[in-house]
């Protein structure tokens, strides 16, 4: 019985088995058919490519660079993405849309022209209280489309900016000079003039120094008037406009956009933007010849052209950048180790942890710089604050946290020592370390002790028993009765906010070390991790931006170091507006800053910065205290012309311009 | 029945209402705003972080917020996206949708049928081996912690055997020049699948009542056979033929993510229909069909199984919701950029107005979801009713 069903539905099976095989052959002929009409109107297409055409394709670089990236870009419309946003996956995916009239160079961070033909460095004063740079721009680069890049199209940004009121980092491009409440006028951009379609004229109503000119309006984005101009009716509409579709300054353009999966470049047949020639000497110096047969040619050089160098000749070498998105870091380095993408976009580095696992996956080249930042540890230097507005109490907490104690012996050396404000591999810009960070170095913890609560009793510190160390690696007995130097009485359970361990685990330990090294000093501090958001609110609200003792955070830096002014200047208090949350207050300090904002050149504004930070090193606002490596890691295959670059190279895109992918 | 269902209505909208009140000020109440990182660029003018709050209302009193917020959200104005502006939450969501809606639909019924089987085979065999040992798999999945073992699962498939991409839904080379958006496939690939789903449950429903299990069978076989036949038909003629590879692409990504989740979430299920059935097979009328001398199977899938379906598929109702806001581990883990995805992101980013709009979004579902269980309940158990309407 069974075996008969059995049979009757085998019948079946067969027999529509069958049919659907007939219903698939058919089927499949129509797909087919419609493939092959494809291919002939390809074919048809071919004859119209002139020969020179040809010989460009073929010289067209192949090959596909792979990228991963772990966050979705929030828009492909540069006025957008220097808009609000502020957000860097969107730098890093976003095609060149702009030029400018200076550059920075990498790996040197030297400052070098770009648009402009000279670096125009010097104001004409226009007797009227402005302040004016004329500057003359190369002929005949063009966008993508083929239209000239000139004058124009910086005056039609500019124009852009002040008449739609951009916001974000269009503010800090074009600092317009704008009118307060009071009728007061600030300093900034009075104008920009196209003088011919070759010459810019840049006005200002005060004379600025490297910070507003050279690296602000100087390197502001400049951006094709002929694309958008048609966008331009209100800030709105600018900000919805296709970026996709907009002409470039640069060999890549948009290709596949994929929202939420990946993002493609490609390289665009009729550039002019190849076949640079760079040298990069130890001592900053960089030399730049470009002579393609296409752009015209360039040639500079600048900084100072002495030790040893690099060279490389700008490709691009590949005809696609893919920017493939993972869910999470952990998700693409997953894939970089399978060999999916050539290299994780990851502007904070891989973890130490990763690593080994990485390099064990083999055909993996692993990569270290320091990063273009600091962690620090702020004093709150307001006035009445006791005992964090006493310089002395800096010092000696400054002095008694062994910073490479615990570097060496409890991070294992995760991260690098740092004492001064500038980054150790901008050299020609580190101060020496001077006062009690220089006095302290190298000493044991008894010593460490014996010097901070030395510098405390001879700046007229007052206990009922000053306590003692017992030497070694014991703790100390902490003094008792601490008082400054007027009697005032040490405040009781302080905090020290940083980071709890799950956001950082490096400032969290370091929070507890230091903590307890005050306690040692006699001082009532304990560590209280906090959220990252918190601790903002807390030193940057008006309400609130007095209300602490001690905090740990970090910077990430500009190419341009001028953080040393906007972080002490005592017109940028955190409770008025600024990000000097320490409250640091040293006219001394702020005239040199004023100095510093004045500096025409990088030699002038090195020597005033190296004043500004001694000053710091005697103050201490912030005890300085690490800056985390960035680890980077990338397939073999893969060729870059430098890979020393301070901030790594996820930094600068994994520069896909000059990047070699080999089979 | 009217005045409870019209009770249960209006209860339903103040529920709305305070959750959308409620969802705001949270929001509100976390430190900071999607700004804040504005205020730590020291190249920008003080001026500007005012400016920019100012542009997206921020500097209103809450209160004013507040209100301002549910009379444009009634409006059907849910405002600009802060990370995304100028782009809308709606304009996010349509583009998120399809991709949670394709994954975790196929995820949820696979999840629920498999846990449906396993718990009823689990209530009969009970006793023996197989189920001891279905059990303590089924006790396992159902207490695993999930992104460990979604990681493991991935990197197992799909990076030491290469048996599946690891993550995402789509090979980025195959889509190079694609001449349609991921999105159009996906809306194709659901359209597809609804139509396939509702034509099987129909050759199921028409074939129910045949009384001989082999000539069931067979017609369903049958049907089968058809169902897969138009579906090949479908997938070689006009544009579905050139959207194939690319629906190949995405079905083919599918497979990793959907047998993770199925393997942690039949569990559930499993479970939950093993105890109800264990119950059901206590009945008098189990009893009577096994003196009738109807045939084991008939017994556990006619009289016992359906029974024991009612609490389950309760159970289900509620976990249709996943079906929207995804999951936030399992898209993460598996670069899978839907619905799950973007709440995350809003949140972390503060965004507001995308938050609410996709919580709002969740709420309406999760209503209404109640709201039918709550009147098929009624319907279905006239205690509750009477109790209500009291």
């Amino acid at each position: 019985m069974s075996n008969y069903k059995g049979s009757a539905r085998w019948k079946f099976v067969v027999l529509f088995s069958i049919f659907a095989m007939i219903v698939v052959a058919c089927g499949g002929d129509a797909v087919e058919e419609e493939t092959v009409v494809e291919e002939e109107v390809a074919e048809e297409a071919a004859p119209a490519t002139t020969e020179a055409e040809v010989e460009e394709a073929a010289s067209a670089p192949e090959g596909v660079f792979k990228l991963g990236i772990f966050s979705d870009p929030q828009s492909f419309n540069i006025w957008d993405a220097l808009d609000v946003q502020q957000d860097f996956w969107t730098y890093a995916t976003l095609s060149p849309q702009a030029t400018s009239l200076f550059g920075t160079n990498y790996p040197s961070y030297t400052l070098v022209t770009a648009l402009a033909s000279e670096l125009v460095e010097v104001s004409e004063d226009n007797g009227d209280g402005t302040f004016s740079y004329t500057v003359p721009l190369h002929q005949g680069i063009e966008w993508s489309d083929g239209e000239a890049i000139d004058a124009n199209d910086m005056v039609f940004t500019y124009q852009t900016v002040r008449d739609l009121g951009m916001l974000g980092a269009w503010t800090y491009n074009y600092p317009l000079a704008t009118e307060g409440e009071d009728g007061s006028v600030s300093q900034g951009l009075t104008n920009i003039e196209a003088i011919d379609d070759y010459t810019v004229k840049v006005t200002f109503n005060f004379d600025p120094g490297l910070s507003i000119w050279q690296y602000g309006v100087g390197s502001a984005s400049i951006v094709a008037e002929h694309y958008w101009s048609q966008f331009t009716t209100d800030r709105e509409t600018l900000l919805a406009a296709p970026g996709d579709g907009a002409p470039v300054a640069g060999a890549f353009e948009y290709g596949t956009l994929e929202s939420g999966a990946f993002y493609v470049w490609e390289y665009d047949e009729d550039t002019m933007w190849f076949g640079g020639d760079n040298t990069v000497y130890a001592n900053g110096g960089v030399s730049y010849n470009l002579d393609n047969g296409v752009a015209p040619k360039i040639s500079y050089e600048f900084g100072d052209l002495s030790g040893d160098s690099i060279s490389w000749t700008d490709g691009p070498y590949v005809g696609t950048v893919e920017f493939s998105l993972y869910g999470d870091q952990d998700a693409a380095y997953l894939a970089f180790q399978n060999g999916e993408v050539d290299f994780v976009i990851n502007p904070l580095g891989l973890k130490r942890n990763a690593v080994e696992s990485l390099i064990s996956a083999g055909d993996v080249e692993v990569i270290t710089n320091q990063s273009n930042g600091y962690r620090y540890m702020a004093f709150n230097t307001r006035e009445g604050k006791f005992p964090t507005d006493n310089k002395a109490f800096r010092q000696a907490v400054s002095c008694i946290v062994d910073k490479q104690f615990v570097i060496d012996s409890v991070l294992a050396g995760a991260v690098l020592n740092m004492d001064g404000q500038m980054p150790p591999a901008l050299t020609s810009w580190v101060a020496p370390v001077t006062g009690v960070l220089a006095d302290c170095d190298g000493l044991s913890s008894e010593e460490r002790w014996n010097k901070s609560i030395g510098i405390l009793q001879d700046a007229g510190w007052q206990a009922d028993d000053w306590g003692e160390h017992p030497g070694g690696a014991e703790r100390a007995i902490a003094p008792t009765g601490l008082k400054g130097p007027n009697g005032e009485a040490m405040p009781s359970d302080m905090l020290l906010y940083a980071p709890g361990p799950g956001y950082d685990p490096i400032r969290s330990t370091f929070s507890l070390f230091a903590a307890d090294w005050m306690q040692q000093l006699g001082v009532d501090v304990i560590a209280r991790p906090t959220g990252f958001s918190v601790i903002v609110d807390i030193i940057l609200g008006e309400e609130t931006c007095d209300e602490w003792y001690f905090y740990m955070l970090g910077w990430g830096l500009t190419p341009y170091p001028d953080h040393i002014v906007d972080f002490f200047q005592s017109d940028g208090d955190a409770c008025v507006g600024g990000i000097n949350t320490p409250g640091y207050s040293n006219p001394e300090y702020d005239a040199l800053a004023a100095e510093f904002n004045a500096a025409k050149s990088v030699g002038e504004a090195q020597v005033i910065a190296k004043k500004m930070e001694a000053i710091l090193f005697d103050d201490l606002p912030y005890l300085v205290l690490f800056t985390p490596p960035v680890i980077e890691a990338y397939r073999s295959n893969v060729e870059f012309p430098f890979t020393d670059v301070l901030d790594g190279l996820s930094n600068l895109t994994a520069l896909p311009g000059s990047v070699k992918v080999n089979d | 029945m009217l005045v409870y269902t019209i009770k249960r209505f209006f209860e339903m909208v103040i529920v709305f209402f305070l959750f959308l009140v409620i969802s705001y000020l949270l929001f509100n109440a976390i430190p900071g705003n999607a700004f804040s990182s504005l205020l730590l660029n020291p190249l920008l003018p003080p001026e500007a972080y005012q400016k920019t709050i100012e542009a997206f209302g921020l500097d209103k009193p809450l209160f004013e917020r507040v209100q301002l917020y549910i009379i444009n959200f009634f409006k059907g104005d849910f405002g600009y996206s802060y990370t995304y502006y100028p782009r809308t939450p709606i304009d996010l969501i349509a583009e998120r949708l399809p991709r949670t809606l394709m994954l975790f639909s196929i995820v949820n019924v696979v999840a629920f049928y498999t846990g449906f089987l396993v718990g009823k085979i689990l209530a009969w065999r009970r006793g023996s081996k197989s189920e001891t040992w279905i059990t303590i798999g089924s006790v396992f999945s159902y207490t695993v912690f999930y992104p460990w073992f979604a990681l493991m699962m991935l990197w197992f498939f799909g990076y030491k055997m290469d048996w599946f991409p690891l993550g995402k839904f789509l090979v980025p080379e195959k889509w190079y020049d694609s001449p349609y958006a991921s999105d159009e496939i996906f809306y194709t690939l659901i359209l597809f699948t609804t139509i396939s789903s509702f034509l099987l449950f129909l050759v199921f429903i028409f074939t129910r009542n045949i009384e001989s299990l082999q000539k069931r069978r067979n017609a369903r076989l049958f049907g089968l056979i058809i169902l897969a036949s138009l579906a090949t038909m479908y997938w070689t003629n006009g544009e579905a033929a050139l959207k194939r590879f690319y629906a190949a692409d995405i079905a083919y990504h599918m497979i990793l993510p959907t047998f993770t989740v199925t393997l942690v979430a039949f569990a559930g299920t499993a479970l939950l229909t093993r105890t109800t059935m264990m119950e059901v097979l206590k009945d008098d009328y189990i009893l009577t069909a096994r003196a009738k001398g109807l045939s084991q199977k008939r017994i556990r899938d006619r009289h016992a199984a359906r029974t024991a379906l009612l609490p389950v598929v309760t159970s289900f109702i509620f976990t249709i919701i996943t079906i929207i806001d995804g999951s936030v581990l399992t898209e993460s883990i598996f670069s899978w950029p839907g619905m799950g995805q973007l709440i995350l992101e809003a949140v972390v980013q503060e965004d507001i107005p995308l938050a609410m709009a996709t919580f709002s979004f969740i709420g309406i579902l999760a209503l209404i979801a109640h709201f039918i269980a709550d009147i098929s309940y009624a319907f279905l158990d006239p205690r509750i009713r009477i109790k209500a309407e009291n």
